[in-house]
């Protein structure tokens, strides 16, 4: 009995078929990525930095998206504080409370972490971050470190 | 005790619902700022002649308060969290 070999596709023009399928796959990989980065909420890219006149929340600006983490850090109970009284609705400052929350659930020896955790878990549901998908999902992990 | 790492306020970290924050403010500030984590609105509670503020705590346990003088960049805070007492 003789077994004759079957093909799935077609040797030769396979070849091109497979490439071309295997290059929309990819294309459709990286576009469909694209699309969702694009329409995830608060993964747009962070407000400009612009000057508004009012020299306290120009700095505070610049500390929420230019200043390294460790400034930033270092200042975290003003720049809470000062957000959460007088500026809960400016879209700049909720990048910097993105960095110090993202620093207080990832690193485990950031000082008074539990503090921040408490305070931060509060700011976070005020004004313009409030509006913020990224960090909204933040909270349950925030309420964990401050319990 | 604590003490804002710059200087101008130092007080208790914790204080228990009901009592008083007293604080200790050398920066020659008059008055004090309250306000709790989470909300805008703020008190001001004078510094007495001892250069202390006394703040009554009129908020329940779990609050943070935000004991602050002074503007930008003169801005000082410290933070104190309120415990619940056991009644």
């Amino acid at each position: 009995m003789k077994i004759d070999p079957v093909w799935v596709v077609q040797p030769r023009a396979d070849r091109r078929a497979f490439l071309l399928a295997g290059g929309a796959f990819v294309l459709g990989g990286f576009g469909g990525y694209g699309l969702r980065v694009l329409h995830e909420p608060g993964a747009a890219a962070p407000p400009k930095n612009e000057k508004t006149g009012d020299p306290e929340l120009d700095e505070l600006r610049r500390l929420a998206v230019e200043a390294p983490i460790e400034e930033l850090s270092a200042q975290w109970s003003s720049f809470v504080t000062l957000r959460d009284r007088k500026y809960q609705q400016d879209g700049v400052l909720v990048e910097g409370l993105r960095r110090l929350v993202n620093q207080c659930v990832v690193s485990t020896s950031t000082a008074d972490r539990r503090l921040r955790a408490k305070m931060l878990a509060r700011s976070v549901r005020l004004g313009a971050a409030m509006r913020d998908g990224n960090l909204a999902a933040r909270l349950p992990q925030l309420e964990e470190i401050a319990r | 005790m604590t003490q804002d790492p710059k200087g101008g306020l130092r007080g208790p970290t914790v204080v228990p619902e009901g009592g008083v924050v007293v604080i200790e403010v050398m920066n020659g500030a008059t008055s004090v700022e309250v306000s709790q984590a989470g909300d805008s609105k703020t008190t001001s509670y004078p510094v007495g002649p001892d250069g202390r503020a006394r703040v009554p705590v009129i908020w329940s346990g779990g609050t943070v308060l935000c004991i602050s003088t002074g503007q930008w960049p003169n801005f000082r805070v410290m933070l104190v969290e309120v415990i619940a007492t056991i009644r």
